[in-house]
């Protein structure tokens, strides 16, 4: 198995409406990607979840290793963190931790969360006043709900140049034939669902439907929250995962991900501030080929 | 209903383990020394109430619902609302839940059931001591054996847990009348329920001593209530 050189990331270009021009698989010698449906700057193709892992409170201590890790994870050329109402404090963490590092070129993905679609605009402003945003870069309908309401809305503000991109979420391998649908048939810029060498659901209908129209994939649960990562550790690497420069199973897991056939940008969330450089340095290099991917499932698998 | 299926214990949580740790470690280090001191009142009043008898006993345990009723509103306040409900919309609830509980158990100790309070039977008071002991010492002794110090421990009068356990304990003593018990009884096992479901996601088997304690209290439900006449 050898992996396919290539200069120029597949998802970022798939993003852009490019990708019927290329091969399926390949390498990458940058975490570059360009984001759809906008003029915003090119995008590195890991980002940062915040489920669970920013959901610290007011704990000072914890504030700041938050901080830390997104520190880690900008120096590492990151740029796109991931959040939700629906996720506790999360986005106040992150607020927290823009404010701390001074940094205001985070690409800013949230949610909106409310069976109400009277409320979808107040929850939004809610949300980008504990972000410390002036906007957001990317407005998702969190789990679909009251996606017939929000929808609309968050079209609209991004015609007024309020929202840069607009794009819709589902995790779990939840309502595929619901996400398929809007897929096809609104104007995404991104879609958000999950997948990884064990949750493969998405490969059926999601990642070829996100791939025909250019909509970009955002990856939940890429290490299944962890579980992947602790039932491999101390498992050891496959003999190509060097030929990859992964070094270790959540590196090969994302490349996994990222050479798929759709443009992917996977979230992995961590309390770790080496493993968030670490996870946006998978990116970089050669990409697995199809046999290899099957391998990495596999091994996976089998474990 | 297919889609409900798939969704697991764990979904419910947002928070990990080591920020629901962290929860009581800064509770404990902003008001240290006071854990260890409500635990001391505590037992004393429990002291209290096992070596005195009669209405000198009875007076006790109404009083020693006045100090439950207290640091029910200090939890509510402090721990819960201060520091969970911005990690958890369910303390935010179970904040509103500890301070309508204070109320009522303000109001019993105030009013007094006072006249049916105590000299309940020998099972019941037992039970009740028992009840109060776990909550009151046991169980901060867990987690002070599993996050290896006193300042991560879970106290009584300062986190829900232990609080709840202690408080049942009092209540058995202290509320004579069934219906009055079940409904005082309430609040505390439900948060019991939800925070042992909590522990069970955390895969931490403290969980069945909270279970345990709910069991306890409605064992006491059903156990006689008054004392035989000539057994004082």
């Amino acid at each position: 198995m050898t992996p396919i050189d290539r200069r120029t990331l597949l998802h970022g270009l798939v993003a852009a409406g490019l990708a019927t021009a290329l091969p399926a698989f390949g390498q990458s010698p940058e975490p570059l990607a360009t984001p759809a449906g906008g003029p915003s700057p090119a995008l590195p193709a890991v980002g940062l979840g915040s489920w669970i892992t920013f959901n610290v409170g007011n704990d000072p201590v914890l504030l700041d290793e938050c901080a830390a890790v997104m520190e880690a994870f900008f120096a590492a050329g990151g740029r796109m963190i991931d959040s939700s109402p629906m996720y506790g404090s999360s986005q106040g963490t992150i607020g927290y931790g823009l404010k701390t590092l001074g940094r205001t070129d985070v690409f800013s993905a949230d949610k909106v969360w409310t069976p109400l679609g009277t409320e979808g605009r107040e929850q939004i402003e809610t949300s980008r006043a504990l972000w410390t945003v002036p906007a957001f870069s990317l407005l998702q309908v969190h789990n679909l709900v009251a996606v017939e309401e929000h929808l609309p809305m968050l079209f609209e503000m991004k015609a007024a140049g309020t929202v840069g991109h607009v794009g819709i979420t589902t995790s779990h391998g939840r309502r595929h034939e619901d996400v398929a649908k809007l897929m096809e048939t609104q104007p995404l810029d991104f879609v958000q669902f999950t997948y990884n060498p064990v949750d493969r659901s998405a490969e059926e209908r999601l990642l070829p439907l996100a791939r025909e129209r250019g909509i970009t994939a955002i990856v939940n649960r890429p290490f299944r929250q962890g579980q992947l990562t602790r039932q491999l550790e101390g498992e050891p690497l496959p003999g190509f995962a060097s030929e990859l420069g992964a070094s270790t199973w959540a590196q090969l897991i994302l490349k996994f991900i990222l050479s798929s056939h759709a443009a992917t940008l996977p979230i992995p969330a961590t309390t770790v501030p080496a493993h968030a450089a670490e996870n946006v340095a998978a990116a970089a290099g050669p990409m697995p080929d199809r046999a290899m991917r099957e391998a990495i499932a596999a091994a996976i698998g089998d474990i | 209903m297919e889609t409900f299926a798939t969704y697991q214990l764990q979904d419910f949580l947002l928070f990990s383990e080591r920020v629901y740790r962290r929860l009581f470690e800064a509770q404990n280090a902003a008001w240290w020394p006071l854990p260890p001191v409500l635990a001391g009142l505590g037992l004393a009043f429990l002291l209290l109430i096992a070596l005195r008898r009669g209405g000198a006993s009875r007076r006790i345990a109404g009083a020693s619902l006045l100090a439950v009723a207290l640091v029910w509103g200090f939890v509510a306040v402090d721990f819960l609302l201060g520091r969970y409900a911005p990690i958890s919309p369910i303390a935010l609830a179970g904040a509103y839940a500890f301070m309508a509980e204070a109320v009522l158990l303000a109001i019993v100790a105030a009013l007094g059931l006072r006249a049916r309070a105590t000299l309940v039977s020998g099972l019941r008071l037992t039970l009740g001591i028992f009840l109060a002991g776990l909550g009151i010492l046991i169980y901060p002794a867990i987690g002070f054996v599993r996050n290896g110090g006193a300042v991560s421990a879970e106290w009584f009068g300062m986190a829900p847990d232990p609080t709840a356990i202690a408080t049942l304990g009092f209540l058995v003593i202290a509320v004579r009348g069934r219906w009055a018990l079940a409904g005082l009884s309430i609040v505390p096992c439900l948060w019991l329920c939800l925070s042992a479901l909590t522990l069970r996601v955390f895969g931490d088997p403290a969980e069945w001593v909270l279970f345990a304690a709910v069991g306890l209290a409605l064992v006491a439900l059903v156990l006689p209530a008054r004392r035989q006449a000539g057994a004082e």
